[in-house]
């Protein structure tokens, strides 16, 4: 009988921690937590270097004075989504019959070893083309705890640049993903490009906690849902396997997925969710097949744990 | 005997200056009467529509806006917002206006919708300097800010309108293009608005 390398024993222990760590999650009675239901709208090409230009974006110079999105636009989410839905403005391939917006409901939830998210929303309706040929719907949250400004004043939109798959300024055949301002020397009205920091200042990054994780679920109907999830810094990283659990599916007339996570870091690319710290929170559904930036977007909202001045309040369960 | 003829002296004088002084006075009521009857035709929406360049495009373009038609049925024409009201104001506006009968009548210089469009962006900058520099005062004969209830404005118009009290940036600052075609974003794209040397933020 063959018996392990005493080598293996630490990776081996690490892969069934992590197992263990993002296996299936703890059912939570979600019936006593209080949903909040959030407009995720259309943004179409709108890149950070867009709202930043006053010539494309009027509220630029209240931007870079100070203003958050949602200190002008919240209440206008569902306007803004319709316009550029219609492809009257920052979408040059609109989707026919695609809706403006959606209202997704947000429930957060811990139980002292997990963070919970879980998501309900209806989907548009079918147009017929599938650009995501595996996944019918995609729901991802975008996490920070105060690291990244861009997060903080802009929600995801500091992760996205004009540079991006799909984007105005995009290279041809370019695969560039998302990317935070940080990660380059410097930005161009087109995005940040190659301007990539040395691997030494990435490194560093990662290490103090300067990056956006994201968790994602994917799902069709009628097969289980897939965990994804990984962290955004010079691009968009994958965690493999993921440190996420999701599961969910299509019920009844709205899709739902519980994104689960310990609140302790696992590893690299992952922040502590800890009391008494804000997290600023970004939510976006791909619906209908879609990918890339065809998806629909939050404005940034903030979230606490227990309790405290924030939107949402993951309570103890 | 002097006396009497001084007493007819003095009264032929004060029916003479009583004299001056009603016909003075009617013919400086009839003058200035006529002349500011002049000056408010010159007001009116009909005066300056009469000229097609006004009534081609620019007055077309306001037809379509709230500014012309709205559930309130208030209307503003031409004069409301380039013309002020204040009458020392309202002069030097009708002098310089004079250089427009120039070009109305000599040069013809904007006189077909094609030559008023290469032109367009050039005037726009013109209205937009002159309303920034008077702080906006025409579109202040309308809206006051004191009147304003902003707890029923939209989210970001009372952002914008509370922040603008304090920086006090004015209505054209934010609301260019309202009336006519918006050219902003024209006049942007040729300034460092259009490709600005920094995305860091605050």
């Amino acid at each position: 009988m063959k018996t392990l390398d005493g080598k293996w024993i630490v990776p081996l222990a690490l892969a069934a921690g992590l197992l263990v760590a993002s296996g299936p999650a703890r059912a939570i009675d979600w019936s006593g937590v209080q949903g909040k239901d959030i407009i995720v709208f259309y943004p179409g090409q709108s890149s950070w270097e867009w709202l930043l230009t006053e010539s494309d974006h009027s509220g630029a110079p209240k931007f870079r004075g100070g203003k958050n999105c949602v200190d002008c636009h919240e209440g206008e989410q569902k306007k803004i989504g319709d316009l550029i839905a219609s492809g009257k403005k920052l979408e040059p391939n609109p989707i026919p019959g695609k809706p403006g917006w959606l209202t997704v409901n947000v429930k957060a939830a811990h139980d002292g070893e997990k963070m919970y998210f879980r998501l309900e929303w209806a989907g548009g309706p079918p147009s017929g083309q599938k650009m995501d040929k595996d996944f019918e719907e995609k729901a991802t949250v975008m996490i920070d705890d105060g690291q990244v400004k861009e997060m903080t004043r802009g929600g995801c939109w500091g992760a996205c640049h004009d540079d991006a798959i799909g984007m105005p300024s995009a290279p041809a055949g370019s695969k560039i993903t998302k990317y935070i301002p940080e990660s380059r020397s410097k930005l161009t009205r087109q995005g940040g490009g190659e301007n990539y920091k040395p691997q030494a200042d990435l490194d560093a990054m990662v290490k103090g906690g300067e990056f956006l994780e994201y968790w994602q679920g994917r799902l069709n109907k009628d097969k289980p849902a897939v965990a994804v999830d990984g962290y955004i810094l010079d691009k968009r990283h994958t965690n493999d396997p993921p440190a996420t659990a999701a599961e969910g599916g299509f019920e009844g007339d709205k899709w739902v997925v519980v994104l689960s996570r310990p609140l302790k870091a696992s590893g690299p690319g992952q922040k502590d969710i800890v009391p008494g710290k804000t997290y600023t929170l970004g939510f976006a559904i791909h619906d209908d097949y879609t990918e890339h930036r065809f998806h629909y977007v939050s404005l940034a909202t903030t979230m606490v744990l227990d309790s405290g001045a924030a939107e949402i309040v993951a309570v103890k369960k | 005997m002097l006396g009497r003829l001084w007493g007819a002296v003095r009264q032929r004088g004060l029916c003479f200056t009583l004299a001056v002084l009603v016909i003075g006075g009617i013919g400086g009521i009839l003058f200035w009467g006529g002349f500011n009857w002049i000056v408010e035709s010159t007001n009116k929406e009909s005066f300056c529509i009469a000229c097609h360049e006004m009534e081609a495009t620019p007055y077309k373009e306001l037809k379509k806006t709230i500014h012309f038609k709205n559930p309130a049925g208030v209307t503003a024409i031409c004069s409301d917002c380039h013309v002020p009201k204040q009458w020392i104001y309202k002069m030097i506006r009708k002098i310089k206006a004079s250089r427009e009968l120039y070009y109305h009548f000599i040069t013809g210089k904007i006189d077909t919708p094609e030559k008023f469009e290469k032109h367009r962006l050039e005037m726009a900058k013109l209205v937009w300097a002159t309303m920034k520099a008077t702080d906006s005062r025409e579109c202040r004969n309308c809206h006051s800010m004191d009147s304003m209830d902003f707890a029923k404005q939209a989210p970001r118009a009372r952002t914008q309108h509370e922040d603008s009290l304090k920086t006090g940036e004015t209505c054209i600052d934010c609301h260019k293009g309202i009336a006519h075609k918006d050219v902003s974003k024209e006049a942007e794209k040729m300034e460092e608005k259009a490709q600005p040397e920094s995305f860091d933020i605050q």
